[in-house]
């Protein structure tokens, strides 16, 4: 029976912003809104969907989207309202998951060097799925933009990503690398 | 010895003086030196003492292969122990002090040690300190032998960055092959990285300073790295390629300085030229440890890197071809020198405190400084490390590069290609991937290995005081193989693990044991190849990154409610609320739920979704419980089991609809419960028709239990008729609330009504304020953990992996029907009627009554007057401020059959007196739960 | 650390896979009598192979259960299979 209260920071405010340098280039850490997540399984899902469905590496649209998690899995982004439960006709298991997760944004020309602190993600490796591991920690992992990304965590985990992700900011080794012509 | 700085040459920066100590002695070096560079500078010859006896010992390598110069190093960042001297900058304002030496390393008072010689041979320790116990002696022993201490200002806590990356790629070595192998990949336009453990690159070509490729080295150099950075190439200098592990991953360690933080790349290369070089073998002889006996290249490297000449009167005694250009570079920089081959007769050295003279036959030559190579050992851990295979080369006296592991060659001197041209060819060709076979090699040598039956001492191993006599005892007792050599005269185990006495021990065996080297065969290379800091591999996972906990969406609401913070079952959860001390709150609170009621934050529960046509079969098949039978709206508790039959969670199921089940496992426990329904569902049945969604982080769940808990819940003013009649127990509700979903259940883990409430977690803080503000006038307020362990207790409700243990099925909890009567197949059933399942004698739940007002230990076992065997445990054990009295939960022989019967249970040296009880103490009717 | 092949996601980090079994083995139907020895051998028999081996594997972000062949000594990674029907 302890207190171990003090041990452990208190949960980041949702408006905090980390920036800092990785290998010499600017990068920033903040937290994403998506106002709708829609966990839905089906044998058939992955070419079912109407939404355009995003693997790694591809660029998210501004628009709703769906991530690809598994062969017979998806996150839809921002999608229309569903029911949870078992689809019938559409032999499709549907839940609502939009306080499942926790998104950071990280973006800027640094922003690639501090995913390589937590995962060895490149962009010459595809994969079908955006789902991996990261600093330890389950993720989602994708591209919104040539220097920005999208990891979007458990909710219950956001608290470590985001120490993970500060950390890590914070020890960045300052090599400055020639730019590959 | 006398070493001196030169008035000109090197690469140091004459311009850049820096002031340090040595063992309380002023002195200053320049930019560019390292610690060991500056000592000889300043003339220092004993620079430490042996690890065993004491002896004086001076610098000996240039470079990683250095196995004396250990110092304790205090910089204006603190101290650091065993700091090696020969690769480490020296720093303004450092204070180097010699390790194992007191007070000082040129007077060490337990120099004396080194008397008592013959009697502290290999095994000398273990061998007469057996009797009465090795563990008596060793403290004392430990003083004495070992290196550095630990101060309390050590440097520590720093964060090592840790990257992973990937190339084409990977050059290791900075010297002239693996510069020219870097430059033409590069301009082939592969990616490229090149790593160099100094921090200049270049390698071996300042020792002789001869010009290359018609430059001089400093401009070759500095055009080969323009080249290989213009190109795209990425150069690390002070990095080490310390480890190869599986699937072509290099550990690279960079640490710009001593008291840094260092970086851990993890990088996956395609290709590996391995230009790691080569060093010098030490010349076996006679006092061949003393202060001013160094490696030949050691003494090029001072001069060529650091301006500094090692010794006045020079004696160079090498078996090979570089002898004669070496004697002629250091008589240029002033020294008089003579030649020996040591191939031409037995040498010895003589002096006390460091060498004065050297002797071969009549011929002996009073110096100050000897150097000394049996020629040169390719440095080849890293291609070991990645399975390739060595040879032995008869004319160059060492293990060469024979079939090459997956995607590495090895390259220049590393491959035994001795000859500059020649290494600068083969660099090139294989790094374009062409062919190229090794010309005549110019190196030649008359092979030169330790002679077994010398008389006097002949140093094998210095760092760690392994002499070639105690190589012939460990061979007269039968410790041949080089695995158990190793280890009983603790040959190659220092800090530079073998760099320099690898070779000369496994001669001086194959020749006791007449066996060629290769039968005698090595030891295994193991990462790292240099000693790296432990903070490089935990990088950032320290402190909180350790090993994280999850957060409740309501830890902010909690913490300014005044909650103790707990960690249950890898949660951050209130263990109590308020400033009072945790046992007090944790009854006060327990008592508070009986009387009135309480809120506590459920949220860890498990939500898993089964969905799909055959979610019915599924759930029902991965249950001990029948769950077929389950209706919509109702709720069942039941075990999943592991096909042994032992219990692996507990949980309680809800049935949504005719293809929807949500499985509420135990809160630490909806990961594990997860991934075992995954498996069975692609493992064994058709993933087409059943599928697994765990939304557990979707909801957060408030529990309000205890008999206000219904005046409570009303509050919130749902649809839904909460009398127990209208909503009777192990039933649940759908509905919405303020806009959102929000599911309501009855089912109890204190025994009193309870309502569990789960909403979308974005509202959770709207639904626990609620209940708390009408909870407050009631009496009913937050309740943490630690009162609700005292309360399922009470009631006899157990927690999975704390009540139960590995061997735990559900019969012996007393659920025994779906056993014997279950008709349908389910996970774990054959496991439940093994031999071992159905002995009488299993251990039981059962309840412990104390007796006497102190509760038992919990995990004091039961045992037996006469033979003290336990046979059985408490397994949870509190006071009770409902029943007044101490409680406990245990497991236990045949308990059921043994209720009133009155044990002794036995605890850290304490026996305690208990009756076994039923495992209920409260409310045995169960009346309260349904009301 | 290894790169294991996932059939759907790629080649990935060793970290993010579970060995779970080898492959061979088929649960006994538990409606007939199942002796004392088979259940045992279901349990508990490892055939350990020196060299390759055919085990079953999960990668757990995406919850993949597969089969890969591999080669236990020189750790060289042969091939992977979905366990699960491809959509035709």
């Amino acid at each position: 029976m302890r207190d171990d209260t003090h041990k452990w920071d208190a949960p980041f405010p949702a408006s905090s912003v980390l920036t800092g340098e990785v290998d010499g280039k600017a990068c920033r850490v903040s937290s994403a809104n998506m106002h709708r997540l829609t966990l839905i399984s089906g044998s058939g899902v992955q070419t079912s969907s109407e939404l355009p469905l995003i693997g790694w590496p591809e660029i998210a649209p501004d628009g709703p989207f769906a991530l690809s998690l598994r062969r017979d899995r998806i996150l839809e982004v921002n999608g229309p309202a569903r029911t949870d439960g078992w689809d019938e006709l559409k032999s499709l298991a549907i839940s609502d998951m939009t306080d499942g997760y926790h998104a950071f944004s990280v973006d800027g020309p640094g922003a690639l060097g501090l995913l390589h602190r937590g995962a060895d993600v490149f962009a010459e490796t595809p994969s079908a799925s955006v789902a991996r591991l990261i600093f330890g920690l389950p993720a989602l992992v994708y591209r919104t933009g040539e220097t920005a990304f999208s990891l979007v965590f458990t909710r219950a985990q956001a608290v470590a990503a985001y120490s993970a992700l500060s950390t890590a900011l914070r020890h960045c080794a300052p090599v400055r690398f020639k730019e590959r012509p | 010895m006398s070493g001196t700085r030169l008035s000109s040459g090197g690469l140091i920066d004459r311009a850049r003086r820096i002031d340090f100590n040595f063992d309380g002695r002023s002195m200053h070096g320049f930019g560019g030196d390292t610690l060991a560079s500056a000592l000889l500078a300043n003339g220092t010859g004993i620079v430490g003492r042996s690890f065993k006896y004491h002896r004086p010992r001076g610098v000996w390598g240039g470079w990683f292969d250095e196995p004396n110069a250990i110092f304790s190093v205090r910089t204006p960042k603190g101290s650091l122990p065993n700091v090696l001297g020969t690769t480490t900058a020296l720093a303004p304002g450092m204070d180097i002090r010699s390790v194992n030496a007191w007070p000082n390393a040129g007077f060490d008072v337990k120099g004396g040690l080194d008397l008592f010689s013959p009697w502290l041979k290999a095994g000398f320790y273990y061998k007469t300190f057996m009797k009465p116990d090795w563990h008596l002696f060793e403290p004392m022993i430990r003083r004495m032998a070992g290196l550095g201490t630990l101060e309390p200002d050590m440097v520590e806590g720093y964060t090592a960055d840790q990257v992973h990356a990937q190339c084409d790629l990977l050059v290791v070595g900075g010297g002239a092959a693996g510069l020219a192998a870097a430059e033409a990949a590069a301009r082939q336009g592969k990616t490229v990285w090149l790593v160099e453990d100094h921090d200049t690159l270049g390698g071996g070509l300042y020792r002789m300073g001869d010009r290359i490729e018609g430059l001089q080295p400093t401009d070759w150099v500095a055009a080969r790295k323009a080249a290989i950075e213009d190109a795209g190439g990425r150069i690390l200098t002070h990095t080490t390629a310390f480890g190869v592990f599986d699937h072509r991953l290099y550990g690279l360690a960079r640490q710009s300085a001593v008291d840094v933080a260092p970086t851990l790349y993890r990088l996956r290369a395609k290709e590996c030229l391995l230009a790691s070089g080569a060093i010098d073998r030490p010349v076996t002889f006679g006092n061949n440890d003393l202060p001013g006996i160094m490696s030949l290249e050691a003494g090029l490297e001072y001069l060529g890197r650091y301006g500094v000449r090692v010794g006045n009167a020079i004696a160079i005694a090498a078996n090979h071809a570089q002898a004669a250009s070496a004697a002629a570079r250091l008589s240029e920089a002033g020294a008089k020198v003579s030649l020996f081959d040591p191939a031409k007769g037995d040498l010895a050295a003589s002096g006390r405190r460091g060498v004065k003279a050297l002797r071969q036959g009549k011929r002996a030559e009073a110096v100050d400084c000897v150097l000394a190579s049996a020629g040169w050992t390719p440095v080849l851990h890293l291609w070991r490390h990645a399975g390739g295979k060595l040879r032995w080369d008869e004319a160059l006296a060492t293990f060469l590069p024979a079939e090459a592991p997956a995607g590495m060659r090895a390259i220049g001197a590393a491959n035994g290609t001795f000859d500059l041209d020649q290494a600068l060819a083969e660099a090139r060709a294989f790094a374009m991937g062409e062919p190229y076979s090794q010309a005549t090699t110019r190196f030649t040598l008359t092979p030169t290995l330790p002679k077994p039956g010398a008389k006097g001492r002949q140093w094998i191993d210095f760092q760690h005081d392994v002499t070639l006599k105690d190589i012939e005892l460990a061979e007269r007792e039968n410790y041949v193989s080089v695995e158990h050599l190793k280890r009983y005269t603790t040959l190659s185990m220092a800090s530079d693990q073998g760099k320099t006495s690898n070779i000369p021990g496994l001669a001086a065996m194959a020749a006791l044991t007449g066996k060629t080297i290769p039968e005698v065969g090595t030891t295994t290379f193991r990462p790292p190849f240099v000693p790296v800091p432990l903070a490089l591999y935990h990088g950032h996972h320290g402190g909180q990154n350790f090993r994280p906990l999850k957060r409740l969406a309501l830890e902010n609401v909690h913490r300014s409610s005044g909650a103790a913070l707990g960690e249950y079952g890898g949660w951050l959860r209130p263990a109590w609320y308020g400033d009072r001390p945790g046992p007090e709150a944790a009854q006060s609170e327990a008592r508070m739920v009986r009387d009135a009621g309480g809120i506590l934050d459920a949220s860890p529960l498990g939500k898993i979704e089964v969905m799909g046509p055959d979610a019915e079969a599924f759930v029902n098949f991965v249950y001990y419980n029948t769950m077929k039978t389950l209706k919509p709206g109702f709720l069942r508790y039941g075990f999943l089991l592991t096909e042994r039959g032992v219990i692996f969670d507990d949980g309680v199921v809800f049935r949504m609809g005719p293809n929807r089940f949500v499985i509420s496992s135990s809160s630490s426990h909806a990961e594990g419960v997860t991934g075992m329904l995954e498996s069975w569902r692609q493992d064994g049945n058709d993933p087409d028709r059943i599928f697994v969604h765990d939304t557990t982080n979707h909801w957060s769940t408030v529990t309000v239990t205890g008999p206000k808990a219904r005046d409570v819940t009303r509050s919130l003013g749902l649809d839904v008729d909460l009398s127990a009649d209208a909503f009777p127990h192990m039933t649940f509700r759908e509905t919405v609330w303020r806009d959102v979903a929000l599911r309501i259940a009855r089912v109890s883990f204190t025994g009193e009504v309870s309502f569990e409430i789960s909403v979308p977690a974005s509202s959770a803080k709207a639904l626990w304020t609620a209940l708390a503000d009408a909870g407050r006038p009631l009496g009913v307020r937050p309740m943490g953990i630690e009162a609700l362990s005292i309360l399922r207790a009470e009631k006899g409700f157990i927690i999975i992996g704390k009540d139960t243990d590995g061997e735990t099925m559900p019969h012996d909890l007393g659920f025994t029907l779906p056993r014997t009567k279950k008709p349908t197949t389910f996970v774990g059933d054959r496991g439940l009627h093994t031999d071992a399942a159905n002995d009488p004698d299993r251990r039981q739940l059962v309840g412990l009554s104390a007796i006497g007002d102190t509760p038992l230990p919990t995990g004091a076992h039961l045992i037996d007057g006469t033979d003290r065997r336990s046979f059985g445990i408490v397994t949870s054990s509190y006071m009770s401020p409902n029943v007044n009295r101490p409680i406990a939960l245990g497991l236990v022989e045949r308990g059921t059959q043994r209720m009133g019967e009155t044990v002794t249970l036995f605890h850290l040296g304490q026996t305690y007196q208990a009756t076994l009880t039923s495992p209920v103490a409260f409310d045995r009717e169960g009346a309260r739960i349904h009301a | 650390m290894q790169v294991l092949p996932c059939p759907f996601c790629g080649p990935r980090s060793e970290g993010e896979f579970h060995f779970a079994a080898e492959t061979g083995k088929t649960r006994p139907d538990t409606t007939r009598d199942v002796s004392a020895e088979k259940w045992a051998a279901y349990l508990f028999d490892q055939t350990n192979e020196k060299g390759v081996t055919r085990e079953i594997w999960i990668h757990l972000p995406c919850a993949e259960v597969f089969v890969m062949s591999r080669d236990s000594v020189t750790m060289d990674v042969l091939g992977t299979e979905t366990l699960r029907k491809l959509p035709t």
